[in-house]
């Protein structure tokens, strides 16, 4: 996975809206992602950013509007919600490794019975992975023996091995202990540099700043502004943005 | 400790000692007198009727306790002093109630031990038996129960012992590698240990092999079909009862829990009331109409209102489950057999079944009542193994499905096994109540442990004995019961539970 | 959710990719799902309908010589012809199944009713002893709870009925007072005095019940007061005032009723008022009656001549007036021989057979069907205290409970108790140590630490699994049937057996104990929805 910024869209979204009963989360969101282009979310909690993205991959399910994934539509067809899920990865706030797996099962587990790759390979392919993120002495472990910032790796790990065409990262560094979080962005910015489409929730700033191509501010479910991180963190437009900003600096 | 060592520091005060045990209210003074009365008046009755025994306590207690004092006066408390006045002499009520209590227990000790050894007889002739019983006061009989010590651990199957000791044989067999291979994690994902976690699932199709058998008796198979209801009976009917029915409960129960818990996308509420509606107005045109002209003369007007209650299963399901029949339908089954008392499901079992079975199924009596026992424990353990799959976090859940798992794959690899095994000391549980209810096949004519001790009474011998039969099953079903809990409890630390 | 939007629906409308949308999957898996349950109960259906077939069409007779579906219940109201040993409603062998049914209910509730105050009091008792600083004590209590929690209810129930009550208490002959106090036990049950209230006392009754319902209601609410404001408002004292005090009231307001009670005699009959009795009987027996006991006791008296001279009375089972009139009679030193009818019919049939020269009953009874002889009216108390005598082969007067019945409650109160102490106890544990730490901190005295920060958070705890080992109890007062107690189950039991229909009977028990049950668990779910919405 080379540098290419071609510009083809991987995943569209148009006019997404969704309902929690009468509360309204997401309110028109309209977005193209482009392969290789790193997008990072910010906004303030309950902007329904989270939300947007488990509905990438059908967590959440939206209402009204458009998802598309690599030309497939999200829709009620469960064979579309199975290619669109093999195809987006996703990594969460509390790792959700499975407890009772080791390592090494818990991320072939998905290769064999999704993509039906036979053992030896996925093992092979999760074992590149894990000395990528730099853990491959853990594989016999179980998850409760690591630390918190070594499951994080791992579940990214586990998502890579499924070689998926856009990752999703809700809040991945949001339970880890400060020491841990720097491993962990480390590894998201080699990803990163790699070319990979990344989605990512998240309120580390430096790493906004750094790696994003494109940062997104939302607030009460809308996208208010849209720009690179040069413009966005110098010069917001949105008087929101304006405020959020100075609220973080200040802090 | 660390209170009383903290209180042995501070100087003692007899008027601290005093308002705090006796004038501090006057019930308090009341209650203390009145119970140094009682205990004066019942160590006293004890001291005549068994001096020997009681006097040493008294001394040792008046000992003790003057030990104890004047360590807590002298501020000089070993750890046996601090445990005295933790745990014995902390109030004068409890100095008081101690005495009681250890007089108390000897005297019933002693009466008991009496009974059961001094004075018993352990002869299986009962004309000698009763002889020796009758020379002391009251004296066990132990030739009861000794004499019919195969009746009441296996019945019949004394003259089939062979296929007991097979079973016997495989457990050991199987528990032996277990003890090694269970233990080291050298072994943690070895073939050998796959194969014998089978083995240990197999066991218990295995013995009720072994137990039951199949075919013709004669030629060369050892191990041919017996009549069970005829031979089967004593603890070893109250084991296989139990295990059958957690066994055979355990798919059953699985699915429940599943059913009920399920998510699916219910039945929309215009095809359920439509259908619904539709139904009841063909059934009140064909059905009810008809009959409510003949309940004119009959008055079972009932009868022919039964269609309308259709709408209102219908309004159930649609108000209650959202439409989702099969969690509808899996809480209606579980809620209807824990409703009701097991002894309804034995007799339903006997008495009904056959009437809900085609013609040429004629299970005997034991089958009829594994169902019923079967039927019950599913119920039960359905609601366990809810509330193992209501302990998995929804992470888990979203990480299956964010992997692009299937449903199937999803509960077989991720739910289910981390449920079952949160539920494991609650399965053993409900196995130890279904040990103990299998006491109610007594009820319904089985030769179980309860009902052998029970007819040891109407044998020739120990004609009106029961007392004895009835002690040594209370001894058996304790042993066995709490021998059951307390794995359970060791299992429970194992696993550790709750400390994910 | 389950109804489709129009809205969502993506590309592709062809019917193979609705059949892959989840919603209708969801759908059809219902759908099929309802089929193969509706084809399951119709096998079964069938399958009962050709074996009931086989049966014979006396299982669904409809009285008229036909047979039909609609009249599988009509054998209900045929005559049960069955004894019931305990009976808290008048019943006969001639009643219908329906009534024998409801004196069985009867049965069960009563075991119930008293089980579950007893229960919760052992529960409690013993759940705090488990926690007791005494090693003894606590140690006592843990052998009492393992022992009852590991053996089967069946177990002990055999053991406390055939043991217990059958070779350690005496013959009932032989059962002497405990302590003084006339409760008798004996191998036949337990007699105990009672205060019994005449019809002239029922105003009195209801009253005092209606001052401890709301005096416990005030008491409650002082409660809550006291612990919103932290005022001492004297709860229990007012409790008791309110007691007395509609006691008084119901004491002045119910002496001045007519009489209720009557006896009866039959015509020609030397008795014309209640002290007629005395001379009568005395100049039968030819001594004065204050020296008939010494007279037996020398043996100037012979037990063939009391018995031929003594009073023969009728009387129905349990009756007020029956305490009432022997009440009477021992105060007057009358010998007297009692003859007690389950039913008024049997009773009008012994009276009218010359079996007795007095009948006793309430003066409806008599109204009811009474032929010959004349009613003579029967001086009445609001309340007498009963106390039970042994005359002839039984105990009469006062309260009592037979053998099966304290065996099963006694069984029922020791196995449930002990499940409800593990209860008590882990309430009381799972209130943390930090709470009470605090509650110290805060300078809160012990009883106010229990009162107010204990109690609350540990009855959270403790409520819902106490109301399930209710139910439980109520559920297994069900193994009655295996002391011969005749509780709901037991008498169903028999009906199978004299009817000889098996469904309808299990049935109609069936759906019962599950209305008791689902009627608690939602209670019980209401319960906790509303303490969980509580603690948010």
């Amino acid at each position: 996975m080379a540098m290419d910024k071609s510009g083809e869209a991987i995943v569209t979204c148009v006019d997404v809206n969704k309902w929690y009963g009468d509360f309204h989360v997401l309110k028109g969101i309209d977005l193209e992602v482009t392969k290789g282009e790193v997008i990072v979310i910010l906004g303030p909690s309950g902007s329904g950013k989270s939300t947007f993205i488990r509905c990438i991959n059908r967590l959440e399910e939206h209402q009204e509007g458009q998802i598309h994934v690599k030309g497939t539509e999200l829709t009620h067809d469960v064979r579309n919600i199975a290619e669109i899920r093999r195809e987006v990865g996703m990594v969460f706030q509390q790792f959700n490794l499975f407890p009772h797996l080791t390592i090494l099962e818990n991320i072939t587990l998905a290769p064999i019975h999704v993509r039906k790759w036979n053992k030896a390979d996925s093992e092979e392919k999760a074992m590149k992975w894990l000395t990528r993120v730099g853990i491959p002495e853990q594989a016999l472990k179980y998850p409760g023996q690591l630390s918190g910032g070594q499951q994080q790796r791992v579940a990214i790990a586990r998502t890579l091995t499924m070689e998926p065409e856009v990752i999703l990262f809700d809040e991945p560094t949001s339970a880890l202990d400060p020491e841990m979080i720097s491993e962990v962005l480390d590894v998201m910015r080699d990803l990163a540099d790699e070319g990979y489409t990344m989605l990512s929730v998240t309120h580390e700033m430096g790493f906004a700043k750094t790696v994003a191509d494109r940062i997104i501010f939302m607030d009460g479910g809308k996208i208010v502004e849209m720009n690179n991180p040069n413009e966005f963190f110098n010069n917001p437009q949105h008087e929101r943005t304006k405020l959020f900003l100075s609220q973080i600096l200040n802090h | 400790m660390t209170v009383n060592t903290m209180k042995a520091k501070r100087k003692f005060d007899m008027g601290t000692f005093i308002r705090a045990n006796i004038t501090k209210s006057p019930l308090l003074a009341i209650w203390t007198v009145a119970l140094a009365a009682f205990a004066f008046w019942f160590v006293g009755r004890s001291m005549i009727a068994r001096p020997l025994l009681t006097i040493p306590v008294v001394i040792a207690w008046a000992a003790t306790i003057i030990w104890m004092v004047r360590a807590e006066i002298n501020k000089t408390h070993s750890p046996t002093t601090l445990w005295l006045k933790g745990n014995l002499y902390n109030s004068i009520t409890n100095a008081l109630l101690s005495l009681i209590l250890v007089v108390a227990i000897i005297g019933f000790l002693v009466g008991f031990i009496t009974y059961a050894f001094f004075n018993a007889s352990f002869s299986e002739d009962p004309a000698i038996a009763k002889e020796v019983t009758e020379a002391g006061q009251l004296g066990a009989r132990w030739g009861s129960v000794t004499q019919n010590l195969e009746n009441l651990l296996v019945f019949s199957m004394k003259t089939e012992m062979y296929r007991i000791w097979a079973s016997i044989g495989l457990l050991v067999g199987l528990s032996i590698p277990s003890l090694i291979i269970f233990r080291s994690a050298k072994f943690n994902r070895s073939l050998i240990r796959r194969i014998l976690t089978w083995l240990w699932i197999a066991s218990p199709f295995i013995i009720f092999f072994f137990l039951r058998g199949v075919g013709e008796a004669g030629g060369s198979n050892p191990f041919y079909a017996i009549d069970t209801e005829q031979l089967w009976g004593g603890l070893l009917l109250s084991l296989i009862l139990s295990v059958v029915a957690i066994v055979a409960s355990f798919p059953l129960g699985v699915l429940l829990a599943l059913g009920r818990q399920s998510k699916i996308n219910g039945v929309p509420w215009w095809l359920t009331y439509g259908t619904a509606a539709l139904l009841t107005a063909y059934l009140i045109v064909t059905f009810t109409l008809p009959n409510l002209e003949v309940a004119e003369t009959t008055g079972n007007y009932i009868y022919a209102l039964l269609p309308l209650l259709i709408p209102l299963i219908a309004l159930f399901f649609q108000k209650g489950f959202k439409g989702n029949v099969m969690a509808g339908a899996c809480t209606v089954f579980i809620e209807c057999i824990r409703g009701v008392p097991l002894i309804t499901l034995l007799f339903s079992g006997i008495l009904l079944l056959q009437l809900f079975l085609p013609d040429g199924w004629e299970p005997n009596k034991i089958g009829r009542v594994m169902v019923a026992m079967t039927v019950f424990s599913a119920a039960y353990l359905a609601e366990n193994i809810r509330g193992g799959l209501q302990a998995i976090p929804r992470g888990q859940y979203e990480a299956a499905d964010s992997l692009g798992l299937s449903t199937y794959t999803k509960y077989t690899k991720i739910v289910l096994p981390q449920a079952l095994r949160i539920v494991i000391p609650a399965i053993v549980g409900q196995f130890i109540g279904l040990f103990k209810d299998t006491s109610l096949v007594a009820l319904v004519g089985l030769s179980d442990l309860l009902n052998v001790a029970r007819r040891i009474s109407s044998q020739q011998n120990w004609l009106t004995i029961r007392t004895e039969p009835f002690i040594f099953i209370f001894v058996v079903y304790f042993v066995v019961s709490y021998a059951m809990a307390w794995y359970s409890r060791r299992l429970e630390k194992q696993l550790g539970v709750g400390v994910r | 959710m389950a109804d489709i939007d129009p809205n969502t629906t993506g590309s592709g409308n062809s019917l193979t990719s609705k059949l892959f949308d989840i919603r209708v999957i969801g759908v059809i898996a219902q759908i099929v799902f309802v089929i193969l349950t509706i084809l399951f109960f119709a096998w079964l259906a069938r399958n009962t309908v050709s074996n009931l077939g086989k049966l014979g069409d006396a299982q669904f007779a409809c009285g008229d010589g036909t047979s039909d579906y609609r009249c599988a219940y009509n054998f209900m109201r045929g005559a049960a012809a069955f004894e019931i040993d305990e009976q808290s409603i008048p019943y006969d062998t001639s009643d219908s199944y329906w009534r024998a049914l409801l004196v069985g209910a009867l049965n069960t509730l009563k075991v119930s009713a008293w089980g579950i105050p007893l229960t919760t009091i052992v529960g409690v008792f013993v759940g705090i002893t488990l926690l007791s600083p005494n090693w003894f004590v606590k140690t006592i209590s843990r052998a009492y709870v393992d022992l009852f929690r590991n053996t089967p209810l069946l177990v002990q129930l055999f053991m406390i009925f055939f043991i217990l009550f059958a070779a350690f208490l005496p013959k009932v002959d032989e059962a002497g007072s405990l302590l003084g106090i006339p409760i008798y036990f004996s191998n036949r049950g337990v007699s105990f005095p009672s205060l019994e209230f005449m019809p002239n006392g029922q105003l009195l009754r209801w009253l005092l019940l209606g001052g401890f319902v709301v005096g416990l209601i005030v008491w409650y609410v002082l409660s809550r007061i006291s612990y919103n404001t932290g005022r001492d408002t004297k709860g229990p004292f007012v409790f008791l005032g309110i007691l007395v005090l509609s006691g008084i009231i119901g004491w002045l307001l119910s002496g001045n009723n007519p009489s209720t009670q009557s006896i009866a005699v039959p015509d020609g009959s030397a008795v014309g008022v209640f002290d007629d009795i005395a001379p009568l009987v005395e100049a039968r027996l030819g001594i004065p009656l204050e020296d008939v006991e010494g007279a037996l006791a020398d043996g100037s008296l012979s037990a063939d001549a009391l018995e031929v001279g003594q009073l023969t009375v009728c009387s129905t089972l349990d009756s007020a007036a029956e305490t009432n009139f022997i009440e009477k009679l021992v105060d007057a030193n009358i010998p007297y021989d009692m003859s007690r009818a389950p039913s008024s019919k049997r009773f009008f049939r012994e009276f009218d057979a010359g079996d007795c020269e007095i009948a006793v009953a309430e003066t409806t009874v008599f109204d009811e069907g009474l032929t010959a002889g004349s009613v003579l009216t029967l001086d009445e108390p609001r309340t007498v205290l009963s106390i039970p005598r042994f005359i002839g082969r039984n105990f009469i007067g006062g309260g009592s409970f037979s053998a099966m019945f304290a065996a099963l409650l006694l069984g029922l109160v020791l196995n449930t108790g002990a499940s409800v102490a593990e209860i008590v106890r882990a309430g009381i544990q799972s209130v943390s140590k930090g709470q009470t730490e605090a509650a110290r901190a805060l300078g809160l005295s012990e009883g106010q630490r229990l009162r107010l920060v204990v109690l609350p958070q540990a009855l959270k705890v403790i409520i819902p699994p106490l109301i399930s080992q209710y139910l439980n109890l109520i559920k297994n007062s069900s193994l009655a049937i295996a002391i011969g107690y005749a509780d709901f189950w037991s008498v169903t039991n028999t009906i199978v057996n004299q009817s000889g229909r098996a469904l309808q009977p299990i049935l109609i028990a069936m759906a019962t104990y599950l209305t008791i049950s689902l009627s608690i668990s939602s209670f019980l779910n209401w319960y906790n929805g509303r303490v969980r919405l509580k603690e948010r």
